[in-house]
């Protein structure tokens, strides 16, 4: 079963992440903030990382690049789920490594369709 | 009787001043209200919805499908509480700002220096939505 680590300061939200991804046939594992989300994917390997961008202690961009700089993440789908949808922030995220933008609320079959699609 | 009336009109400053404050921390205390009700709501709706889609799930029948989209459309619906929780953090964020703008107004003299009074911190809201449509998907 692959694995995705999903990271979001609103628990709401991350529920209805995990549920939509379990369903779909995913291990979900989760996260309250980019350090959490950091340390959990140091410990394990997970195919693909869905992370918010506004969280405390640290924010998603700043998850990506941190992502990226360990050799295991180098070619990891990290997609940014979040309420930030300006075409500079867009660009910040492309420029620092992330796979995709999605922008809340989600809806579910679309979001599956783009998991599906990414993680090949 | 010119420093009277500069006295009365500092003097009605001042309340309008205070009235600023009482208004603008009542406001705070009803955000938080209103986000403690959001986060019960979220809590309750979540559960029910996961307690119906499994029992329509074990049945197996022709609604299966029917359920699934209205299941989809709560997941879409239910992500409410995190927009509204950043529009609150962010509307607490502008009170501070008109709370710390209030106090200058109240106790720095209005012959200071700029320096004292600073410049009030740009606010980018984090939510643009007026809705809960779906929102956009790009590849990079």
């Amino acid at each position: 079963m692959q694995s995705i680590l999903a990271v979001d300061d609103s628990a709401s939200m991350r529920q209805m992440v995990a549920f939509t991804l379990k369903a779909a046939g995913f291990n979900v594992l989760e996260a309250a903030d980019g350090q959490e989300g950091l340390e959990k994917a140091r410990g394990q390997n997970v195919n693909l990382v869905l992370t918010d961008q506004n969280m405390p202690r640290m924010d998603g961009l700043s998850l990506v690049r941190n992502l990226r700089g360990l050799a295991q993440y180098k070619h990891v789908p990290i997609l940014i789920l979040t309420t930030e949808s300006s075409d500079a922030m867009k660009a910040q995220g492309k420029a620092a490594g992330a796979t995709g933008w999605l922008v809340k609320p989600f809806d579910p079959n679309r979001l599956v369709d783009v998991v599906r699609k990414v993680i090949g | 009787m010119h420093t009277n009336a500069s006295e009365n009109a500092r003097e009605a400053a001042q309340v309008w001043a205070n009235a600023c404050h009482a208004q603008l921390s009542e406001a705070e205390c009803d955000m938080h209200r209103l986000e403690t009700l959001i986060t019960q709501t979220a809590q309750t709706l979540s559960a029910s919805f996961q307690t119906i889609e499994k029992r329509w799930k074990d049945r197996k029948d022709e609604g299966e499908m029917l359920v699934d989209e209205e299941v989809g459309r709560a997941v879409t619906a239910l992500q409410f509480h995190d927009l509204a929780t950043q529009l609150l953090g962010h509307a607490r964020k502008r009170i501070a700002v008109a709370e710390e703008g209030l106090k200058k107004l109240t106790v720095l003299p209005l012959t200071g220096s700029a320096a004292e009074w600073g410049v009030p911190p740009e606010l980018v809201a984090p939510v643009g939505h007026a809705n809960l449509e779906t929102g956009t998907v790009e590849l990079f």
